[in-house]
């Protein structure tokens, strides 16, 4: 049973509440865990095609996982809202190309690449930033934006809708 | 307006006799219906405390406890956030979580948020999520006005 007063009680509330941000912060960075790994993976998956291999090492999944774990969790400090000032958005865009170019050169994901392959890889990189980043900043501004026009809209309606109600009762 | 009790077991049951259109039988009617659109719960002093739908901010529950939180107070209330939900989804209480409802007429501002889910910014200015499952229902909510 736990105590319900004193100084083990405030330290189970402080443990509880330290888990729940932790939790809460897992929650967030996973989706984008998620999303890269399976980006990078696909990279992977297509290279080791044109090699003419039809599987992937377990250790370049785990590495790409690993390196994909890394960089959420630091996207997660870098943008902690997912407010992109132009300070963060170039730490963060900073920080995808050493992580991820890190990565290829020191686990050897794309070992034997052509330039033309590196040039590539590197724009695909670049390119899923943008995207990230305009959904983020631009798509997510103007979901937002029509997400409230439609709850005022509603809110409208629904004071109309009431006072027609309170006119007819009186 | 003369009025008689009757006592007996079972329901409570309300007949109120009068002329069609009078305004004193018109009056009661709205008394009684507006009744009905009250939430009755007691507060700390166990005092009978009338909650109208319409001051409610959010509710939530928290170990098995259902709270509901108004501009100024919140009180631990005996009815479900489904029954909430389905009673008074007319006047704008919109299920956004498993343990959460929230009033759509007391949400100052909304903001979009990566995984498909809305922050709700209420009147109070406390933030409560609207998590992916519920989101879908959300939109279409507030632009069918339904």
């Amino acid at each position: 049973m736990l105590p319900c007063c004193g100084d083990e009680f405030r330290k189970v509330c402080d443990f509880m509440n330290t888990y729940l941000k932790l939790y809460r912060w897992s929650m967030q960075m996973k989706q984008r865990m998620g999303l890269y790994t399976i980006a990078l993976l696909l990279c992977k998956i297509v290279w080791n095609w044109i090699e003419g291999l039809e599987s992937v090492k377990s250790i370049d999944i785990v590495t790409i996982w690993a390196a994909c774990l890394l960089f959420s969790m630091l996207e997660t400090a870098i943008l902690p809202k997912y407010e992109y000032s132009p300070v963060r958005t170039a730490c963060w865009a900073i920080t995808a190309n050493i992580i991820f170019g890190t990565g290829a050169l020191w686990a050897g994901w794309f070992r034997g690449i052509p330039i033309l392959g590196s040039v590539i890889l590197f724009g695909i990189l670049e390119l899923a930033l943008v995207m990230v980043w305009f959904g983020d900043n631009i798509a997510m501004k103007a979901d937002t934006a029509q997400l409230n026009r439609q709850l005022k809209d509603f809110q409208c309606r629904q004071k109309e809708k009431e006072d027609s109600t309170s006119r007819k009762n009186s | 307006m003369e009025v008689r009790v009757e006592y007996s077991s079972g329901d409570v049951e309300v007949v109120v006799r009068g002329p069609k259109d009078s305004p004193e039988l018109l009056r009661i009617l709205d008394l009684l219906n507006a009744d009905n659109q009250r939430l009755w719960d007691l507060d700390e002093e166990k005092r009978a405390v009338p909650i109208s739908p319409k001051s409610i901010v959010w509710a939530e529950v928290v170990d098995n406890k259902a709270f509901v939180y108004t501009e100024n107070s919140f009180y631990e209330v005996s009815v479900g956030l489904g029954e909430l939900e389905n009673r008074w989804e007319s006047l704008g209480i919109f299920r956004c979580a498993k343990s959460s409802v929230i009033n759509l007429n007391a949400v100052h501002a909304l903001r979009s948020c990566p995984g498909g889910r809305i922050e709700a910014i209420m009147v109070t200015g406390e933030k409560v999520m609207v998590f992916r499952r519920y989101a879908p229902l959300l939109r279409g909510r507030i632009q069918e006005g339904v």
